[in-house]
């Protein structure tokens, strides 16, 4: 008897939710889940709010070749150098990373002190840690100097598109078209300065100076 | 007693149903498969090159409602349209809405326009969700509705192309349901899709606004072939590489896309 009654009102329940479902005024939309908070950057009482032009203000999180784990916006502070590349690339990325080592050597000391370079894969199914990892020792890219890191796919896809990065989906032999840019991020992550590969270096340098200079 | 056992038996069978039934609103029950199969890109010419495996996976039913990207915005006060920052939406952002949380009037299940590819991405991620790649809504496109074939697909959506917009906003479910069992595809609103811009010219200082791109969209689509079969395609392409990431204009929505049907999986 308690059985059936319990039963009973279990049932009673279940269908008055479904006919308050069905008498809502709303559309059944969204279909499924509520959207939910998404993870913000961490935000310091200490730092000054990023300007809106950052694209230090990406949620997205990156992981660098050893292993690190980290925000864009743990890059502010320091003028970059930023240019997009993957391992598997053949022709446009050692050009564009030959001229990114040759503006390294020229620099002055006085301004490689306040310049890293950021180089972001296009690849991130292919481009592990370790690979990438691999890439820095081959290419000889300093550790303190060069910061190799690997997304999703997706938020490889929102960074590209705010640096202005073209890249095709990568087709069943392994070929991937993009477009070169290298570009200058001051200290808060705005773009100052973009090219699409280095040709005048002394231009750049005086580029890159001015971006230090100028401060955050 | 046997009579009690036979009503709570009845019961719980009645609950099952009705639990059954609820499921039907249940998650990712708005989501339909679409099977694994090989795209290839229109470019380059040389298809050889330009083939790729296009992986099962399964993409929302209908478009995002008005209503659903309310609730995203209430979950996400910084998209809101006064908060959103101008990198990631241009001025016309959810233009059409009252205020930060009021779309407009009697819109609630019209899919939502004025949304910049930054912020449908986010609200595919707030729901574990990602936008599908061109390739993949091309491939979901192509299941065409029973009883039409290809050319007379074409002609009904350059039909729809070729309609002036503006006029009120059809309710979602308007379209035909395609092969897939997909809604709204075509006749509402174009649609954003990950890749988008992974074909465009490699400058990214084009005048015009997002007005001009659509215009300039339907003049480039003639470029890409004769035949009527595909040429709808191509103007899909073509209107795609028109647009820059925070566009936010009237005629562009969006739909969710996800590996499992299950749990949602952001690449």
């Amino acid at each position: 008897m308690r059985l059936a009654l319990f039963a009973f009102w279990i049932l009673i329940m279940a269908l008055s939710a479904l006919s308050a479902r069905g008498s809502d005024a709303l559309p059944p939309s969204p279909r499924g889940p509520v959207p939910k908070p998404l993870p913000r950057p961490p935000s310091s009482a200490l730092l000054k709010p990023l300007p809106d032009s950052s694209l230090y203000q990406l949620h997205s999180r990156w992981v660098t070749d050893d292993g690190k784990a980290m925000t864009l916006s743990d890059l502010r502070g320091q003028v970059r150098v930023i240019s997009m590349f993957f391992t598997g690339c053949g022709n446009l990325c050692p050009m564009l990373i030959g001229q990114l080592q040759s503006l390294d050597r020229a620099m002055p000391v006085g301004l490689k002190d306040k310049v890293g370079f950021v180089l972001v894969t296009l690849d991130s199914k292919q481009d592990t840690s370790g690979i990438l990892r691999a890439y820095r020792k081959k290419a000889g890219l300093s550790a303190d100097h060069w910061t190799l890191l690997r997304g999703s796919a997706d938020d490889t896809r929102e960074l590209s598109a705010l640096l202005g990065v073209r890249y095709t989906p990568k087709t069943d032999d392994g070929q991937m078209g993009h477009t070169g840019l290298i570009a200058i991020l001051d200290g808060e992550g705005r773009k100052v300065s973009q090219v699409s590969a280095i040709t005048d270096q002394k231009a750049f340098l005086a580029e890159l100076s001015r971006a230090v200079s100028s401060g955050p | 007693m046997n009579g009690f056992k036979r009503i709570a038996m009845l019961c719980l069978w009645a609950m099952a149903t009705s639990f059954k039934a609820s499921a039907a609103f249940g998650p990712m029950k708005g989501m339909a498969l679409v099977p694994k199969g090989e795209f290839t890109l229109p470019f380059p010419k040389d298809t050889a090159q330009a083939r790729m495996k296009v992986e099962a996976f399964y993409l929302d039913k209908h478009q995002v409602t008005q209503t659903g990207f309310r609730a995203f915005v209430l979950a996400n006060p910084d998209r809101a349209r006064s908060r959103m920052k101008a990198i990631f939406a241009d001025g016309t952002y959810l233009v059409d809405w009252k205020d930060d949380s009021t779309p407009p009037p009697r819109t609630g299940n019209t899919p939502v326009t004025h949304v910049s590819w930054f912020a449908a991405k986010a609200y595919c991620a707030s729901l574990g969700k990602r936008l599908p790649t061109t390739a993949e809504w091309e491939s979901a496109a192509r299941a065409l509705p029973p009883g039409i074939d290809s050319a007379g697909m074409d002609s009904s959506i350059l039909e729809w192309y070729a309609r002036p917009a503006g006029g009120r906003m059809p309710p979602m479910d308007s379209g035909s349901v395609n092969g897939n069992g997909i809604r709204d595809l075509f006749g509402l609103v174009w649609e954003w899709t990950s890749d988008f811009d992974a074909f465009g010219p490699a400058g990214s200082d084009r005048p015009g606004g997002a007005d001009a791109a659509f215009c300039g969209a339907g003049g480039a689509g003639g470029a890409g072939t004769a035949k009527q079969v595909g040429y709808a395609a191509n103007m899909r392409w073509a209107l795609r590489m028109s647009l820059r990431p925070e566009y936010s204009t009237g005629s562009l929505g969006f739909r969710c896309a996800s590996d499992t049907e299950g749990k949602g999986n952001v690449r």
